[in-house]
């Protein structure tokens, strides 16, 4: 059994598309595409100084970002079905979690081996033996990871999302690219594996070692997550006690047959406890407007609001990007080339308060796109359903966007009011209003992709868009102007605005002004064209004489009345077969 | 009704005609409140070069008359919910005309629902999509309540909700305006044993107030319930 549900698990990862996609993707983005950029971001800081160590490093991350997505979506889909196949199968949880552990262990494999294949391709394994088994470790810690985070939250977005943020933190903030001095950074998964891959020795790790500590990690995460798959897949003690009453009823009554008891909440020999429900008076809600708009609107915020991991990553992702990232950021002078009362010249700049600019502009944008992502994908069932009862799908999309401009609002004060404790822009108002231009540009991108690409590929796109156009696209911390390539994407206008409103005191991008707008209006009527297109069907016009809304429910009416008919013709499609 | 001969599909045969309601007390009611006539769709499949065409309706032709109870059935996969969805306008035939008259409620097979509302903030927002006043609307909302037995999960999330309540809730912001014309699509999937004997006495009264139900399910259990049975073969509705 254990074998089998090992090579079921197994299959189950192979079918489903986006798995297949980032088993290749991230690896060949991270050790590939991305590794001279974070080689160029470490050398800046000072913290890996050998390219190759930097190398081996990227692949160990991206080991770490597959296996904790592969750990995490083995567990998630099947938690209810493990516990049930557990119980019926009489034999425990041992056999299930077996093959669980059994499937991740090859998924920890397959993540260190796609990870490797990607650093033998680009320059080759340098040394093996301190790189092999430190990605492997690194892909086993990740994967223990992704197991916990699946059997702590039911939903795949949420879950997805958490492991996400951890691995982004481990990576950017962590010992590779944020240096290993910070005495955060040191309780980071990651903090010693990375210390071990780049070859830098830690002064912290004590008699134990960075061998060791990075081995405390992978039992200690491990041992958790299996303690974590035991809980979650034991079949309930209840069952057996209620079987137990059966027998004894039944034998009481003289009767040769035992026979299953009806379990359940309602049954009379049942051990279950209802959930005490709650008290049925009044609805202790505020009511909702009267309008459309107004109802839809309040519906949407109540929603946004009731999603407990977005209001933490928008306290965790601020802290930790801007924070933790400009306050290991060294104040090195840096040249960069600014605009200032018609005059463009270079001027040096304190690297601390440029990362801390760059990094309040990545946050913004991750956030306030993972929030349009979350807003339009997470109602689109429901909002389909609102535009049959007679909203207009105008309506629902004005309710859903009021929420995500309210999100990118939101978005915009938090990342403001962390990057103001490391630095003061010279012109706020452009600063702020830079900010909620890439605030606003990638919520629509984050609405643009959700009915595109889904809400999972819409989320790891919208990670990989925002570092790689909102940091690597537009950053000055290499060179005094931002990369050429970085002009083609969205938040090229409002991150010069951005550098410009922080570091300048006066206002002259107004090319770069019309441009942000130019991208966030092609944006919204992309977005708008998708919604459209996505909710866009005809509504049953209401033609009965007497509205219904005000009738008493259930009471006769007349139907000798003649109704006139709504009539919904659907034009023939030539190339439909006879 | 009209009788029809049980090898035709269900053709148009009192478009003009008024008749007598099965379940509508004697009262003269105006046919039909809904009438499809020659829906077809077929959806992509496959990649190309191996896309092809799956002809799921091939000219189907359905009516429903006022105070009615009808039964769709049909095999797995034979185009019972795609032809309820292009009924509803939550899908695009590829051909053919949809007549409605009236205001039309649908409850469909899946539970649409938002996860992080409550059922009361669901019946107000439905009750607003309708066009209801609050208080027809919050009336509407407490008699099922009542009626359905779950009005003590009012304040509760759907999230919170077992499948059994959804399913409720599903049901109920169908039936939330009193529609004329009722589309339920496999409503009572979850339903307990009582809440299954309230949906058939619910809508025994919505027949006696003239309203009509189109019932699509997979089979029939209660036959008798129903004022008759359409079957969907072939692509057509043929009537049993």
């Amino acid at each position: 059994m254990t074998i089998l549900i090992a090579r079921k698990a197994l299959a189950d990862y192979a079918r489903r598309p986006l798995n297949l996609v980032l088993l290749v993707a991230v690896p060949v983005v991270m050790v590939v595409a991305l590794q001279g950029q974070l080689a160029s971001f470490s050398k800046l800081l000072s913290t890996v100084t050998k390219p190759t160590h930097l190398e081996v490093a990227t692949a160990g991350w991206a080991a770490a970002v597959v296996a904790g997505l592969a750990g995490f979506f083995q567990v998630v889909g099947s938690r209810d079905t493990d516990r049930r196949l557990a119980t019926v199968s009489g034999r425990g949880s041992g056999p299930v979690v077996a093959g669980r552990l059994l499937a991740s262990a090859a998924l920890a494999a397959a993540a260190a081996a796609a990870a490797l294949a990607a650093l033998a391709a680009r320059g080759g394994i340098a040394d093996p033996a301190r790189a092999v088994p430190t990605i492997l470790v690194v892909a086993v810690i990740y994967v223990a990871i992704g197991v916990l985070a699946a059997t702590a939250v039911h939903s795949e977005m949420n879950g997805a999302l958490i492991v996400t943020t951890v691995c982004l933190l481990d990576v950017f903030v962590g010992s590779g690219l944020g240096g290993g001095s910070s005495l955060v950074t040191r309780f980071f998964p990651l903090h010693f594996p990375t210390m071990i891959l780049t070859s830098q020795a830690a002064n912290h790790a004590g008699p134990v070692g960075d061998v060791g500590w990075t081995a405390i990690w992978m039992v200690g995460l491990t041992t958790v997550a299996i303690a974590r798959l035991v809980v979650t897949t034991r079949p309930s003690t209840h069952r057996k006690r209620a079987q137990a009453i059966a027998t004894v009823t039944a034998s009481a009554t003289g009767s040769t047959a035992v026979l299953p008891a009806p379990v359940g909440p309602d049954s009379p020999v049942s051990p279950f406890k209802a959930k005490p429900a709650p008290v049925p008076a009044t609805s202790r809600r505020l009511r909702l407007p009267s309008s459309h708009l107004g109802a839809g609107l309040l519906a949407a915020a109540r929603e946004y609001r009731r999603n407990r991991v977005l209001w933490a990553l928008l306290v965790i992702v601020p802290v930790s990007f801007i924070g933790l990232a400009a306050a290991q950021t060294p104040p090195t002078p840096m040249p960069v080339s600014l605009v200032d009362g018609a005059r463009q010249f270079t001027t040096m700049l304190s690297l601390r308060h440029i990362h801390a600019a760059e990094m309040a502009s990545i946050a913004t944008a991750l956030l306030a796109g993972v929030a349009g992502l979350f807003v339009i994908t997470g109602s689109a069932s429901g909002d389909r359903r609102l535009v049959l009862s007679g909203f207009r799908p105008r309506q629902v999309l004005a309710s859903r966007l009021g929420v995500i401009v309210g999100a990118a609002v939101l978005t915009t004060a938090v990342s403001l009011t962390v990057s103001a404790a490391f630095f003061s822009p010279r012109f706020w108002v452009e600063y702020a209003g830079a900010e909620l231009l890439i605030a606003l540009t990638y919520a629509m991108v984050g609405v643009l992709l959700g009915p595109l690409i889904g809400r999972l590929g819409g989320l790891y796109l919208l990670l990989l868009l925002s570092i790689v156009d909102a940091g690597y696209g537009q950053t000055v911390m290499f060179h005094p102007s931002p990369p050429g390539w970085g002009a083609f994407l969205p938040a090229r206008g409002a991150g010069r605005l951005l550098l410009d409103g922080a570091f300048t005191t006066g206002f002259e991008q107004y090319g770069h002004l019309l441009l942000a707008l130019g991208w966030l209006a092609v944006l919204i009527a992309a977005a708008l064209a998708t919604f459209k297109h996505q909710t866009g069907m005809q509504p049953i016009r209401h033609l009965s004489a007497v509205p219904a809304g005000d009738r008493p429910p259930n009471t006769n009416i007349d139907v000798t009345e003649e109704k006139s008919c709504a009539t919904r013709a659907i034009p023939p499609k030539p190339t439909l077969p006879a | 009704m009209a009788v029809h001969s049980p090898r035709d599909p269900v053709k148009d045969t009192s478009l003009t005609a008024t008749s007598e309601s099965p379940g509508g007390r004697g009262q003269s009611v105006k046919c039909p409140v809904l009438r499809a006539r020659g829906i077809t769709k077929s959806y992509k499949r496959g990649i190309w070069p191996r896309r092809r065409d799956l002809l799921v309706l091939t000219g189907t032709d359905l009516e429903l008359c006022a105070g009615e109870i009808v039964g769709l059935v049909g095999e797995n996969g034979s185009g019972k919910s795609t032809l309820m969805k292009i009924l509803v306008g939550a899908l695009d035939a590829d051909a053919g005309t949809v007549e409605t008259a009236g205001r039309v409620g649908y409850c469909p097979q899946e539970p649409l629902l938002y996860e992080r509302l409550t059922c009361e903030e669901h019946m107000q927002l439905f009750g607003v999509a309708y066009e209801m006043n609050a208080d027809s609307a919050s009336a509407s909302a407490e008699s099922l309540y009542d009626s359905l037995g779950f009005g003590r999960w009012r304040d509760s999330q759907v999230v919170e909700l077992s499948g059994g309540t959804k399913a409720k809730l599903n049901l109920a912001l169908a039936l939330l305006p009193d529609p004329d014309l009722l589309l339920l699509d496999e409503p009572y999937a979850g339903f307990d044993w009582d809440t299954y004997q309230r949906f058939w006495d619910i809508t025994a009264q919505r027949r006696d107030a003239g309203r009509s139900v189109l019932v699509v399910s997979h089979f029939v259990t209660d036959q008798q319930r129903f004022d008759r049975l359409v079957e969907m073969r072939d692509g057509r509705a043929w009537p049993r």
